[in-house]
């Protein structure tokens, strides 16, 4: 039986199997635009990202609701409750603000002891 | 010619937008290698269709490249894939049995279809010539295991570096060369074999 070397093997091989025959460049691009300009492509475009509007919104409500006990306080100063006792209910014994602002303002309805505090120019904080 | 990396980049975002030229120019440098690769996978006959619906399928989904692997990677890649799609389709025209195993040799899953031999694969001026030796060699080399004879070709007749077969192949260059070291040995039993004392 015939030893066939490493060296003898890899001509033999190559001697048996062709190399391919590669089209030129011209003229394969030429077939590939044809067929591509026929046919959809993927979009890159992603979908907007859901916009952060939840600390605007936050915002907003509070002062709504802000604005609507103001208005029940000082429309209906009898409610909630008759304070008899002259007691306060509530009071402010110290403040801290965490976020900028413009003003604060304490309010006391001597006839029912609530008190309410109410902080304005909160806004130019929200945005980072 | 590969491409510098800033001029890749610039290629690669004007071919994202559509721009059919640069995606030309970005791709050209790889066109040689796939075609060796699609050759010694589906043959002369489906070769350029292959390569061709690679690059279609690359086209349209280039926008969504994001750069996890390298673009000879995934071009490669995808060149496999239409491969095995090509060899799939010819086996059931040939109505002929096709088992899709799972070879685990590799970093990724990869189809291993039987071979189905392209009847057109030799030149006319190929068939002509009709060697006798050569004809025992090509029988030897279609007994071989596919990744085996994919490997040793595109090593020894293509003359690809071992990386450029890993790349290719989609294996570890530790694979490409255990395969290729199986394929030889294999190749050169067969050879001893049949070949006898037949002048080489």
């Amino acid at each position: 039986m015939k030893q066939i070397s490493n060296k003898e093997l890899r001509e033999l091989v190559q001697r048996a199997e062709p190399t391919p025959r590669i089209p030129r460049a011209d003229a394969f691009w030429g077939r590939f635009k044809a067929r591509a300009e026929c046919m959809p492509r993927e979009t890159n475009e992603r979908p907007p990202a859901y916009p952060r509007l939840w600390p605007k919104l936050a915002l907003g409500a509070a002062t709504v609701i802000t604005l609507l006990l103001m208005l029940v306080v000082l429309e209906f100063p009898q409610l909630p409750v008759d304070n008899a006792s002259g007691e306060p209910l509530s009071r402010v014994d110290e403040l801290d603000v965490y976020i900028d602002h413009t003003s604060v303002m304490i309010m006391k309805d001597r006839r029912s002891g609530g008190t309410l505090v109410w902080i304005t120019g909160t806004e130019a904080t929200t945005d980072g | 010619m590969p491409h510098k990396p800033n001029d890749t980049k610039q290629l690669l975002a004007q071919a994202q937008t559509g721009d059919m030229d640069a995606f030309a120019a970005l791709f050209e440098q790889y066109r040689p290698l796939l075609y060796r690769l699609a050759y010694r996978l589906v043959g002369a006959n489906d070769c350029e269709d292959v390569v061709m619906d690679t690059y279609l399928k690359v086209w349209r989904a280039i926008p969504e490249f994001r750069g996890k692997a390298s673009l000879k990677t995934w071009l490669c890649r995808v060149l496999r894939n239409c491969a095995y799609d090509y060899l799939r389709q010819r086996a059931r025209a040939q109505a002929r049995t096709v088992s899709v195993t799972h070879r685990g040799d590799g970093d990724e899953e990869v189809a291993a279809v039987e071979h189905i031999p392209d009847t057109d694969r030799r030149p006319p001026d190929r068939e002509a010539i009709g060697h006798e030796t050569e004809q025992i060699v090509r029988e030897a080399i279609q007994q071989l295991p596919e990744h085996h004879r994919v490997t040793m070709l595109m090593r020894d007749v293509d003359g690809l570096s071992y990386k450029q077969v890993a790349t290719s192949t989609g294996v570890s260059i530790g694979t490409v060369m255990s395969r290729l070291y199986h394929a030889r040995r294999k190749l050169r039993r067969i050879l001893e074999k049949s070949l006898g004392d037949t002048p080489v």
